[in-house]
């Protein structure tokens, strides 16, 4: 009981001057295979949703949306490159206010997602990731604020099928991005 | 001058990630076909059993062995089984086809011809002294197959039996060796060819 109301005390304390807020960013990435020599490079777009005070914590839940441009995966020679991504990501985002114009932010999530491939046993390949970002939020008004940032993702695919084999392929993915953010 | 500099300093970022290049061909080969070992499959129908292999061929060129990984099958169970790789004739004599398959996706198929055993030839036979009571006598017996092949071993898929006068001791690739157990006038041997199914094919003998 006491662990409940303490940590009901700290929510209250963390999430204090908390509102929604929702937001938009774009942004390009960079995607370097650890297993094979590869790379994807391209833009991205993602939508989120959140709870938090910009000064301090926020819990961020986000759609990703990752065009792509290389060809990786997939073998049909009529693929001319592989499909896109689509992404879910839950994050924690802790600011801080230094009393400068902007508000230093660090945000670490996880997330899951599709993305669209053509082999012959595989049309599309699931991945799990863990990122961590470091930006800032740029006030510019009560409600809206911009957001700069960059994000270090590691994405870890579904295991392609070989028939004799299973293999899954891991990458680093590095983005920078900017964005809007409307808080209620 | 200022502002450009704020500007440039924002733009870096985006400018070095996205001026990574883009890899445009897979290095990740892909299945291509799979395939057995052999197309023109062989077997008599005194063979215990044959193996073969399932090759897996990769859009790269390089090949595995994945005859675990594969489903092995024939449309004529009664005519023949199929292990994992392994094949065994259930007949004496017939045609018919081997599939492997891999989800639907991925299949190949090869004929299959069991070769059927016509008659036996009894080496020996003018050695059988049926007034020999009691001793072991071997008989040297030859398969004459379909495609007048007679160097087969007979050891598979054939048993030999006799009437209540005789008694079967050992019998092995080319030979059966019983004892006359009594005084009689003639004896009778049977080889059964699948015995105790409905593909059974009997070969009699009397002496």
């Amino acid at each position: 009981m006491k662990k409940i109301i303490l940590f009901s005390l700290l929510l209250t304390t963390l999430f204090a001057d908390a509102t929604p807020y929702i937001g938009t960013h774009i942004g390009v990435y960079k995607e370097k295979f650890s297993e094979v020599d590869a790379t994807s490079s391209s833009a991205l777009a993602n939508i989120k949703i959140g709870y938090g005070d910009r000064k301090a914590y926020s819990v961020e839940f986000s759609l990703d949306y990752l065009n792509n441009d290389a060809k990786i995966f997939s073998s049909a020679p009529s693929a001319s490159k592989d499909g896109n991504k689509i992404g879910f990501n839950v994050s924690l985002i802790k600011a801080f206010d230094f009393n400068i114009y902007a508000l230093p932010f660090v945000k670490v999530g996880f997330g899951s997602g599709v993305h669209n491939i053509d082999r012959k046993l595989h049309k599309s390949l699931a991945f799990g990731s863990f990122q961590l970002a470091l930006g800032s939020y740029i006030p510019l008004s009560k409600h809206f604020d911009l957001e700069l940032g960059y994000e270090a993702r590691h994405i870890s695919y579904e295991a392609i099928n070989f028939i004799t084999t299973k293999t899954s392929y891991n990458s680093v993915m590095n983005t920078v991005y900017f964005g809007i953010n409307y808080r209620y | 001058m200022q502002l450009s500099t704020k500007l440039s300093s924002f733009l870096l970022p985006f400018l070095l990630i996205s001026c990574g290049d883009n890899t445009t061909t897979s290095p990740i080969p892909d299945i291509s076909s799979i395939d057995i070992n052999d197309l023109n499959i062989s077997l008599y129908s005194t063979d215990a059993s044959k193996s073969y292999k399932a090759i897996v061929t990769y859009t790269d060129g390089t090949t595995t062995d994945g005859t675990k990984d594969i489903t092995w099958s024939t449309p004529d169970t009664n005519l023949l089984y199929t292990g994992i790789g392994t094949l065994a004739p259930l007949k004496n004599g017939g045609d018919t086809t081997l599939k492997i398959v891999y989800a639907s996706q991925f299949s190949n198929s090869s004929p299959v011809h069991i070769k059927s055993l016509q008659s036996l030839t009894y080496v020996n036979a003018t050695d059988i002294n049926i007034s020999d009571i009691g001793n072991p006598q071997t008989l040297t017996i030859k398969g004459n197959f379909e495609n007048n092949e007679t160097n087969v071993s007979l050891m598979s898929n054939i048993t030999w039996s006799g009437d209540e006068n005789i008694t079967i001791s050992e019998q092995n690739a080319s030979s059966v060796t019983f004892t006359i157990d009594k005084n009689v006038s003639s004896i009778f041997l049977k080889a059964s060819l699948f015995l105790n199914t409905s593909n059974q094919v009997d070969f009699n003998k009397t002496f």
